[in-house]
């Protein structure tokens, strides 16, 4: 219920002074209307308090599964409101913080679905914050707000800057090269564009005739055909995952959200792989939905979870490699470091 | 100049955003106009109210189509006419320093025909339903009349519906998503009759509260007197004679016949022998600040048949401007203020609780007589309101014991200690009645006391006989009269005693009216008593009538706190001896049911109780929940909810099945056990009994419908079975 305050009772307060102010004026004057019109305006009161407070009286709240949203945009929650009386519940509103809904009746033993805004700052995996009715039914005095905490989950996915070009990803070139090079079979590479060289990316995909011609480095992009995937490894653990502002592990999560997008909207068979409650979580496939899901629920995991983890994870990090063939379960293979030319 | 910038640069600004709702406008205009008119109406139609109430329509209909606009322009004149107004509010105050209401109201009416020209936004429209309010409640200052009930039933719904749209629109801003029915005329009776039953609830509050409401005795302060009608240059119509319009061509040498609307006793000569009831019509209402005798005329001659005054000079007081001062006589301890409003022509006596000090009276002189019985120029007219402050003395009773007279009494008190030749035996009863006291207060309560106690008040007697003299005759012939001759009783046997006393006439008290705060004077209230004067005091009031109040100066009858009595002591009043009687007999009829009826309403209940414990145990078995069911049909309530009452459906079907031997076993699903029956109405009942009991579906009345109809074809088909 809203506490009270002056501020928020101003009209209450004002009609209840002239209330008594008639009350008073009518005793000195013995002027009946007057005590006519102060008892009219108590009742006026006294319906309003009681009306308001019947307004929502026993209505329960469920919330209804809805869409996840990214981190930074707003979720249409939906919920189920039920009125388990005998009367229509008439002018109240619903919200979850921003702005309310307007419901202009709920029946007799009936339910209605109404959906309100919650804004998702940050991503993870939140409880249905708290929804807010309130209403001051029928004459907007002693309005009165009831919390219910519905249960449910609002899932937030992360959201990192949109990647356009990346090194990482101009590794098929170099496997490309190798690939032909070691004349590796399940794979192979067309030529996807020819575009202006960026730093980082490997001098051996470099299109000389045309870097001659024009006198700018200019680039082979190629496109892999068969069997190119993305693994992620997201090392989500340590003391220090908390600290700074934002959040190593934050940052991560958002790189890696990132790299995800990338991947999937380049048509990588994108791989994750992350630690959660003390065991190896992995999402694949090319549904952005499993990874940003994982990626959503991921926490900084607890020193025991951790050593339950095959590989000890020291601070939050992002390790990536892009390649053309299934990478080994790191997970199996206990106490082995990656090798470091393996991450980007 | 930065000044002046800085103040249009505050008009400029717009802080809350334009409203606009018409249905929300249009109830506030109607709340305001309504406010208006009331105001108007008690003010006598003034031709400012005219004005205003022209102007605040339009006022209105600018103010809508400007809200979007930045009409800084039209505040700023707004402003300039506001403060205008308040200058002649001033200006005015001064002028009528006795009466600051109706400068007060005309400023307000001013203030708000020119606010409603500046409504862009809700708020300023509340503050226009605010001052509606405002106007509302002026207007019932001003009223006398039970007619102002008309205005409050107009003002109420209208400015509940205000509220409630205010409501809406607050919801609607806070949602961005205005409700229908503040968007559409067409919505308004919709939200008309909603609001309706909340305003069912609110009177029954309302009513509550009213009749709870403590009523305090007033604070003291003084009352404002009602002066705003006061039209002097009425046509003269007497030098200060008495002029009874009922009696045209009175001779007091003659018995007047007792005419009944008005009483015969308001004539110079008050004849003893008249007789007749007089009409039970209202003739005025009186607000007052007391409970208090209203003082007509005061006679001091006495010749055994008739009283008049023996000293008929009269003293003329005029004045430019109200109050007109009267000379006080006696002591004034305690302020009693008194307006009084004519609902019928009276004559040109000047009522009013003794005794006079200010009169606002609609005339530039009246007229004072020796007994300070005050008489206007003219007879008062209907509608005629003036108000009086009289000075009454305040003395205790057991300090009046101690105050003995002189044994000779100064000149000035000759008169009312005039007596004619009285009868041994009267003689005789008085001494023996007064003898044993030594103060005239004490003789006084004796001998009231002693009327009181031994005769019979009644109307219906016959007229004295010819040689009779009349309170020889009345007290120990016929032992039984009215006012008159127990009035006359006492004044004579009270200067047989010794003590200057004087016959009074005038009006009682009447009835409170709860609802104007005003008492409400009948024509038959006419009344006569007798005044004694007592040394360094005055003139005090003893009622020596049976059932009257013995001393109507210090035994003031106490009106209770609480409304709720004195609302049914109005009530009594108003309805006839008869029908009281009738009304009673059936309350105690009513009586012998109500013991029945609580004895059935409890047996109901108690059914109920075991039903809803059987429906939660599932012990006590179908009889119980028949019976709840039964009961609840009774009642007209029925199960709580469709799908409630689908899963009751169910199990009753379940019991039906069981009682012609088709129970279901534990194990078995009801599905399974519906289709093993092969009765389409049962599994349609199990189908729904499933959503129902199951899921998460909406249940609704036709579902519940359906299953009823189930359950009545399987019943059909079981008993078809059986027979």
């Amino acid at each position: 219920m809203r506490r009270f305050s002056i501020r928020s009772r101003t009209d209450e307060l004002v009609l209840a002074f002239i209330a008594f102010f008639l009350f008073f004026v009518a005793t000195n004057t013995q002027t009946g209307w007057l005590f006519v019109v102060s008892s009219l305006i108590g009742g006026v009161l006294a319906v309003s308090f009681f009306s308001s407070r019947a307004t929502l009286q026993g209505l329960r709240v469920r919330a209804l599964a809805s869409a996840p949203v990214f981190a930074g945009q707003t979720a249409r929650l939906r919920l189920e409101i039920e009125n388990p009386l005998p009367r229509t519940r008439r002018y109240l509103t619903v919200s979850a913080g921003e702005t309310p809904v307007l419901i202009d009746s709920i029946p007799a033993w009936g339910r209605i679905v109404a959906e309100v805004e919650v804004a998702c700052p940050r991503r993870g995996a939140f409880p249905v914050p708290p929804i807010r009715l309130y209403s001051a039914t029928p004459f907007g005095l002693f309005g009165v707000t009831r919390v219910q905490r519905p249960e449910g989950e609002l899932l937030v996915y992360p959201r990192g800057p949109r990647l356009e070009h990346t090194g990482l990803m101009q590794t098929a070139p170099r496997r490309a090269y190798s690939a032909r090079t070691h004349n590796r079979a399940g794979s192979s590479y067309d030529l996807r564009r020819i575009r202006p060289y960026e730093p980082g990316e490997d001098i051996r995909a470099v299109h000389w005739p045309l870097t001659a011609r024009t006198g700018q480095l200019m680039i082979r992009e190629h496109q892999e055909t068969s069997a190119r995937r993305l693994s992620l490894v997201l090392l989500n653990g340590s003391a220090s995952a908390t600290g700074g502002e934002p959040p190593p592990l934050e940052l991560a999560v958002e790189a890696a959200a990132s790299l995800v997008e990338l991947g999937l909207r380049q048509g990588l068979a994108v791989r994750l792989l992350a630690a959660r409650r003390g065991k190896l979580a992995e999402s694949t496939g090319s549904q952005g939905h499993t990874h940003f899901e994982l990626l959503a629920r991921l926490t900084a995991e607890a020193l025991d979870a951790r050593r339950s983890c095959a590989w000890r994870p020291r601070r939050p990090s992002l390790k990536a490699r892009c390649s053309s063939w299934r990478p080994r379960p790191w997970a199996s293979q206990a106490g082995r470091k990656p090798a470091a030319n393996a991450w980007a | 100049m930065r000044l002046l910038r800085n103040w249009i640069d505050f008009l400029k600004r717009q802080v809350h955003p334009p409203e606009s709702s018409v249905p929300f406008r249009v109830v506030i205009a109607l709340s305001v106009l309504i406010g208006i008119v009331a105001t108007c109406h008690q003010l006598e139609w003034p031709f400012y109210g005219y004005l205003t109430m022209a102007l605040t329509p339009i006022g209105f209909l600018v103010s809508y189509r400007l809200r979007h606009a930045n009409t800084w322009l039209i505040k700023a004149l707004l402003s300039v006419g506001m403060v205008l107004a308040l200058l002649q509010f001033f200006a005015h105050l001064r002028t009528s320093t006795w009466d600051p209401r109706l400068p007060l109201a005309e400023l307000l009416l001013w203030l708000q025909t020119l606010h409603s020209f500046d409504l862009p936004a809700r708020r300023d429209l509340n503050y226009s339903l605010l001052v509606g309010l405002i106007l509302i409640s002026l207007g019932a200052v001003l009223s006398t009349g039970m007619g102002f009930a008309l205005y409050l039933l107009a003002f109420g719904p209208v400015a509940l519906l205000a509220l409630h749209y205010s409501y809406l629109s607050r919801l609607g801003e806070l949602s961005r998503q205005p409700p229908a029915q503040l968007v559409r005329l067409s919505e308004m009776p919709a939200a008309g009759l909603r609001t309706a039953r909340s305003t069912a609830g609110l009177l029954l509050c309302a009513l509550v509260i009213f009749l709870l409401l403590p009523r305090y005795e007033g604070l003291r302060l003084r009352a404002l007197p009602v002066s705003w009608d006061i039209q002097f240059g009425l046509p003269r119509a007497s030098q200060g004679e008495v002029v009874n319009p009922s009696y045209p061509n009175f001779d007091p040498s003659r018995p007047a016949a007792l005419q009944q609307d008005n009483y015969a006793g308001f004539n110079p000569v008050v004849n003893l022998n008249a007789r007749g009831v007089l009409s039970d019509e209202v003739v005025m209402s009186v607000r007052s600040s007391d409970w208090t005798y209203y003082h007509a005329l005061a006679f001091d001659r006495y010749d055994g048949r008739t009283w008049s005054l023996s000293d008929n000079e009269l003293e003329t007081l005029t004045v430019e401007s109200p109050p007109l001062m009267i000379p006080l006589e006696g002591r004034g301890d305690r302020q009693i203020v008194q307006i009084f409003t004519i609902q019928r022509q009276l004559p040109n006596l000047i009522f009013g609780a003794y005794q006079p000090y200010q009169l606002f009276f609609p005339s530039t002189e009246v007229y004072l007589d020796k007994n300070t019985s005050l008489r206007s120029p003219f007879p008062l007219e209907e509608g005629m309101t003036y108000s009086l402050i009289s000075l009454s003395p305040r003395v205790a009773p057991g300090r009046l014991k101690k105050i003995s007279n002189r044994r000779t009494p100064p000149p000035s008190l000759r008169p009312f200690l005039q007596v004619p030749e009285l009868s041994a035996r009267v003689k005789k009863l008085t001494h023996e009645l007064t003898d044993g006291y030594t103060s005239d207060y004490e003789k006084a309560s004796a001998l009231c006391l002693h009327l009181q106690q031994n005769y019979r008040y009644t109307l219906d007697i016959p007229p004295f006989p010819r040689d009779a003299e009349m309170v020889d005759y009345f007290l120990f012939e016929q032992r039984a009269g009215y006012c008159e001759q127990f009035a006359t009783a006492m004044t004579v046997m009270g200067r047989e005693a010794g003590i200057p006393t004087r016959y009074v006439n005038g009006y009682l008290p009447g009835t409170y009216n709860p609802f104007t705060g005003a008492y409400e004077v009948k024509n038959n209230e006419a009344h006569a008593w007798t005044e004694i004067f007592i040394r360094t005091v005055g003139w005090i009031a003893f009622d020596p009538s049976p059932g009257f109040v013995p001393n109507p100066e210090f035994e003031q009858p106490v009106r209770s706190r609480w409304l709720l009595t004195t609302l049914i002591d109005y009530l009594k009043s108003k309805v006839s001896p008869q029908d009281l009687a009738v009304l009673q007999s059936w309350i105690i009829r009513l009586q012998s049911l109500w013991w029945a009826g609580a004895f059935a309403l409890s047996l109901l209940g108690l059914l109920r109780a075991i039903g809803w414990a059987s429906r939660r145990s599932g012990r006590l078995g179908r009889t119980a929940r028949r019976a709840s069911r039964a009961l609840a049909r009774v009642m007209g309530r029925g199960p709580r909810s469709p799908r409630e009452e689908v899963i009751e459906l169910y199990k009753e079907m379940e019991e039906l099945l069981a009682g012609a031997g088709r129970n279901r076993p534990e194990h078995v699903t009801p599905r399974a056990f519906a289709r093993n029956l092969s009765q389409p109405g049962a599994e349609r009942l199990t189908a729904a009994f499933e959503i129902a009991r199951y899921s998460d579906k909406e249940v609704n009345e036709a579902l519940a419908r359906h299953c009823r109809e189930a359950l009545d074809s399987l019943r059909a088909a079981i008993s078809d079975k059986i027979s």
